[in-house]
């Protein structure tokens, strides 16, 4: 007589994972390539309406340069904060999503924390120095990973056909 | 000389009265037809139930039905619609009738505020958005599977420059 356990069926039934693919270089530079695209197109034209009132403003030339000094801080800032921004709550950029990939936590595969997306930005630079060889890594690592990657302790992933999950281990603020 | 036989006589006798009497009855029809007289009857028919009952018993009756299938079936009737079709006054009719429908629809305000109705109806709109959507799903797929194979040989061709053996693009564990 054949026993038949009665969860067999079930845990027979539950589909497997799909397997974790990494994202290359050329998926990851387009992808880049339109979050860039993105960050330019918006940076240039709050530029052009900020110089064109300040223009018929009309201020002294010691004004220009603080706002001209401040103009670049904000740019930067909405360069760093779009990019961190997007890594860690969806772990996709716009430009991510188009190429479906995402950047996730290397270990735990969950978008990176925001100060871990934050040194991830920075660490492009880091990587972009000698002459983009942090960015070549990727076509020689086994993990697909460039040096921003290591030091961030983030991976590619492709998400071809998968959803987009959103960070769950956020805690909301509890308003006092 | 000799004289014609009481049976002749009488023949021809007949054939006068005949000629006659077909003349004066064609002249008593022409004379009444042409009285007002006759334009009174007509009316007075025309106007009575008769031709109503006449007509309604036609039409319901298998009279129609019978001559119609008949005319239908006929190789002269068809031959005559063929003719009839093809002639150029047939085409001419139909042009102008198909220009003069668009003319008139051009410039009827009720056209465009039709195609305006239709245009704006969430129907219409929704189907154009998911038209544009799904084209650039598609040029976004077709994008994507390019740089999965752009991935994959710049990696073989960076694997042969190093000299290193092919690397693991898929996770530890995974299969």
């Amino acid at each position: 007589m054949t026993v038949v356990e009665p969860h067999a069926e079930v845990v027979a039934a539950a589909p497997a994972p799909p397997p974790l693919r990494y994202a290359g270089l050329a998926t990851r530079t387009l992808a880049f390539a339109v979050d860039v695209a993105i960050v330019n197109i918006v940076g240039w034209f709050v530029a052009l309406v900020v110089s064109l009132c300040v223009s018929f403003i009309g201020v002294p030339d010691e004004v220009a340069a603080v706002l001209v000094a401040l103009g670049s801080i904000v740019a930067l800032c909405w360069s760093v904060g779009y990019f961190a921004f997007f890594w860690s709550t969806t772990g996709q950029t716009p430009g991510n999503r188009l190429m479906a990939i995402r950047v996730v936590d290397a270990r735990t595969l969950a978008p990176p924390r925001p100060g871990r997306a934050v040194r991830r930005f920075f660490c492009l630079i880091i990587a972009a120095l000698p002459f983009c060889l942090g960015f070549l890594w990727v076509l020689v690592d086994n993990r697909r990973r460039g040096w921003h990657d290591k030091l961030a302790r983030t991976v590619v992933t492709d998400v071809t056909g998968e959803p987009t999950p959103i960070r769950s281990d956020v805690r909301p603020r509890r308003l006092r | 000389m000799r004289l014609p036989s009481p049976a002749g006589l009488i023949g021809d006798l007949a054939g006068s009265v005949a000629r006659t009497a077909h003349d004066v009855t064609l002249g008593t029809i022409d004379v009444v037809l042409a009285s007002p007289f006759a334009a009174e009857v007509v009316d007075r028919v025309v106007a009575s139930p008769l031709v109503d009952r006449t007509a309604q018993r036609l039409l319901s009756g298998p009279e129609v039905e019978r001559l119609l299938d008949m005319a239908l079936r006929s190789e002269r009737v068809e031959q005559l619609l063929g003719e009839a079709l093809e002639s150029r006054l047939v085409d001419e009719t139909i042009t102008r009738l198909i220009e003069d429908t668009i003319t008139r629809l051009l410039a009827s305000e009720s056209l465009w505020v039709l195609v305006d109705e239709v245009a704006a109806s969430p129907a219409i709109t929704e189907a154009i958005t998911q038209h544009g959507v799904g084209f650039a799903d598609q040029v976004a797929d077709e994008v994507r599977e390019r740089s999965r194979h752009a991935d994959a040989w710049m990696e073989t061709l960076a694997r042969r420059l190093l000299r290193r053996r092919a690397a693991r693009m898929t996770a530890p564990g995974s299969p």
